[in-house]
C-alpha cells in the first residue's frame, strides 16, 4: 500500500468511523440522484423519439406524389397507428397523413395538397 | 512506520470533492441534451416553414388571390402573400412562420395552357400554305380552308405529310390573351409603387433583391446601357429609345421604351415593352423566363429577330389595328429559335424555329421581290420540344406554375 501510494505519488489521509460513514451516505445519495436524473432524461427521450414514425410519414407522403397510395388507408405501425385521409377546406382537397400514439394519444400529422391530374 | 504516523482525517473532503465533479459533469450532461433539443426543435420548425412555403406555392397555382399584401390564407396559418405584377408575369412572395423560423422565397409566376398546340392560325378564309422545308409538328388549328403545299421561287414543299398532329378548325379571333390587360395595368402603374431611382452611367452594377424597393431609370433621350450589371428588381425607361450592348449583363429587368434594341452577341433575360420596335441583334440569347411585347395600335410596328438568336419566353405583337398590310409584324430570321409561345395579331414572319406554339392573324413571306400571303417559308414549329414546366401566354384553360424562383 506504501509502495502503491509512492508510486502514483498520492497522499490519502486517514479518517474515521464516523467520517467514512457519512461520506459513503453523501456518495451513495449522489450517485442515486444521478443515476435517477440520467435515466429519466434518457427514457424520457426514447419516448418522445418520434423520428421513425416522421420518417413513416414521409415516406407515405413521398408514395402519394406518385400515386402509390389509396385513400382513405389506416394501419398500425409499432406503437402508432397511422391514418391516411382526404379532407376538403374552403374548396381545396387536402390530403392527411396522421400518426397516433396508441397509449400516449401523440398525434403527429401532416396536410398537403391533393394533386388532382 | 506508516501505522504510526499521524494523518489528518479528510474522507468527508474528498467525498465533497468527487460529488461537486459529478454533479458537474451531470449538469454538463443535461444542459447538453437540453441544447441538442433545442436545436432539433429549431431546425424541425424551420423545415416546417420550407415545408409550408412550398405547400402554399402549391395551393397558389389553383387559388386566385388579389394583388398586394395578404395577411392569412383560410387554409394556411401564419403566412404572408405579396403579389404584384412583374412584366408579363406575377411576382409572388410567401412567407411563412413556425414559432420564430421565417422562411421567404419569391418566384414568378406564369401560366401554362392544359392544351398545348402547335400553331392556332386565324380564320381568315385562306388556305395556309407550307413551302421549302417547313415543318409543323403537334396539334394545328386551321383556317376553314385547311393547308396546302406552295411554291417560292421555285421551291416547293418537301415533307411527305402537312401536319404532323391533328388538325382542328379556328375562329375568326385568335384566343384572347388575359395577360394583355394585366400587362397594361401594369405598365399605367407601376409608377405609383414605393420606386428608387438611380443613374444609369456606363460601368454601373446594380443588383437588386425582389424584397426591397424597385430601383427605377427614366431618361428622356437615347439610354444605352454599356458595360453594365444590371440584376434583379430594376426598370429602366425611356421616351425614344433603349439600346443593350452585348458587354451589359442583364438578367431580370424590365425595358420600357417605344424602340428597343438589342444588339448582336447579347446573353442575359430581361421583359421588353415597346410601342414600335423591337430590334433583337445577331447570335443574342434571351434566357427563360424573357418576353417581347409590342403594342402597337398603328400596325407599324416590327419585331424583328436576327439571324441565329435564341429567344425562351414569350413574344407577343399586340394591336387592335384593323386595317390590312402586308409587311411583317414579327420576323424571326433564319437560324433563329424561339423556345415558348409567339402571339401576334399581325402577320409573322417565319423562317427559324419555334420550339412551342404560334398564334397569329396571318403568316406572310418576303421573298425574291414577292409577298406571299399565309405562307411559311422554311419555317419549323414543333410543340412537342417545349418543357412541360413552361409558362407563358395566359388563356381561359390555364394552371399557375412558376417560371422562376427569385431573390
Amino acid at each position: 500500500m506504501v509502495k502503491l501510494i509512492k508510486f502514483c505519488n498520492l497522499k490519502i489521509k486517514a479518517s474515521s468511523i464516523t467520517e467514512t460513514i457519512v461520506a459513503t451516505t453523501i456518495i451513495i445519495i449522489v450517485f442515486v440522484i444521478v443515476t435517477f436524473s440520467l435515466s429519466n432524461v434518457l427514457q424520457n427521450r426514447v419516448e418522445n423519439d418520434t423520428s421513425l414514425i416522421e420518417s413513416k410519414i414521409n415516406e407515405l407522403v413521398y408514395q402519394n406524389r406518385f400515386e402509390k397510395i389509396k385513400t382513405p388507408t389506416s394501419f398500425n405501425e409499432g406503437k402508432w397507428t397511422v391514418n391516411v385521409f382526404r379532407e376538403k377546406e374552403n374548396d381545396v382537397n387536402f390530403i392527411i397523413f396522421e400518426a397516433l400514439k396508441i397509449k400516449s394519444k401523440k398525434r403527429i400529422s401532416k396536410k398537403i395538397i391533393a394533386n388532382e391530374n | 512506520m506508516f501505522l504510526f504516523k499521524k494523518i489528518k482525517a479528510s474522507a468527508l473532503q474528498m467525498v465533497l470533492v468527487v460529488a461537486v465533479i459529478i454533479v458537474i459533469l451531470l449538469f454538463a450532461f443535461i444542459s447538453l441534451m437540453y441544447y441538442q433539443k433545442k436545436v432539433a426543435i429549431k431546425h424541425s420548425n424551420f423545415s416546417e416553414s420550407i415545408y409550408e412555403n412550398h405547400q402554399v406555392f402549391n395551393y397558389l397555382k389553383k387559388a386566385n388571390i388579389p394583388y398586394g399584401l395578404i395577411d392569412s390564407l383560410d387554409v394556411f396559418s401564419n403566412v404572408t402573400i405579396t403579389k404584384k405584377q412583374w412584366g408579363f408575369f406575377e411576382l409572388i412572395s410567401v412567407k411563412t412562420k413556425k414559432n420564430r423560423e421565417l422562411f421567404e422565397q419569391i418566384a414568378l409566376i406564369g401560366e401554362s395552357n392544359t392544351d398545348k398546340k402547335a400553331l392556332y392560325l386565324k380564320n381568315n378564309n385562306q388556305q395556309l400554305f407550307l413551302v421549302g422545308n417547313t415543318k409543323i409538328t403537334g396539334d394545328a388549328v386551321l383556317p376553314r380552308l385547311g393547308v396546302n403545299t406552295g411554291n417560292i421561287a421555285g421551291v416547293s414543299y418537301n415533307k411527305k405529310k402537312l401536319i404532323y398532329g391533328k388538325i382542328e378548325q379556328s375562329e375568326t379571333k385568335l384566343p384572347s390573351l388575359k395577360n394583355k390587360e394585366k400587362v397594361l395595368s401594369f405598365l399605367t402603374s407601376y409608377r405609383n409603387d414605393s420606386l428608387e431611382r438611380f443613374d444609369l452611367e456606363e460601368g454601373v452594377i446594380a443588383h437588386r433583391s425582389f424584397i426591397k424597393k424597385t430601383l427605377t431609370h427614366k431618361r428622356n433621350g437615347v439610354v444605352n446601357i454599356v458595360n453594365s450589371s444590371l440584376i434583379g428588381n430594376i426598370i429602366i425607361e425611356s421616351d425614344t429609345l433603349i439600346r443593350v450592348h452585348a458587354s451589359s449583363k442583364l438578367q431580370d429587368v424590365i425595358l420600357i421604351a417605344p424602340k428597343i434594341e438589342i444588339l448582336n452577341n447579347f446573353k442575359g433575360n430581361v421583359q421588353i415593352f415597346a410601342t414600335e420596335k423591337i430590334l433583337i441583334g445577331k447570335n443574342s440569347q434571351l434566357a427563360y423566363p424573357s418576353s417581347l411585347l409590342l403594342l402597337d395600335d398603328k400596325a407599324k410596328g416590327t419585331i424583328h429577330i436576327s439571324k441565329s438568336s435564341i429567344i425562351k419566353g414569350v413574344i407577343s405583337y399586340l394591336s387592335n389595328s384593323k386595317t390590312a398590310n402586308y409587311t411583317s409584324q414579327i420576323l424571326a430570321d433564319n437560324e433563329s429559335i424561339i423556345f415558348g409561345e409567339v402571339y401576334c395579331q399581325g402577320n409573322f414572319e417565319l423562317r427559324g424555329s419555334v420550339n412551342g406554339a404560334v398564334y397569329t392573324n396571318n403568316f406572310i413571306v418576303n421573298q425574291s421581290g414577292g409577298t406571299y400571303i399565309n405562307h411559311i417559308f422554311n419555317g419549323v414549329i414543333n410543340s412537342e420540344k417545349l418543357s412541360k414546366e413552361y409558362a407563358g401566354l395566359i388563356f381561359s384553360n390555364s394552371s399557375k406554375s412558376v417560371a422562376k424562383w427569385l431573390n
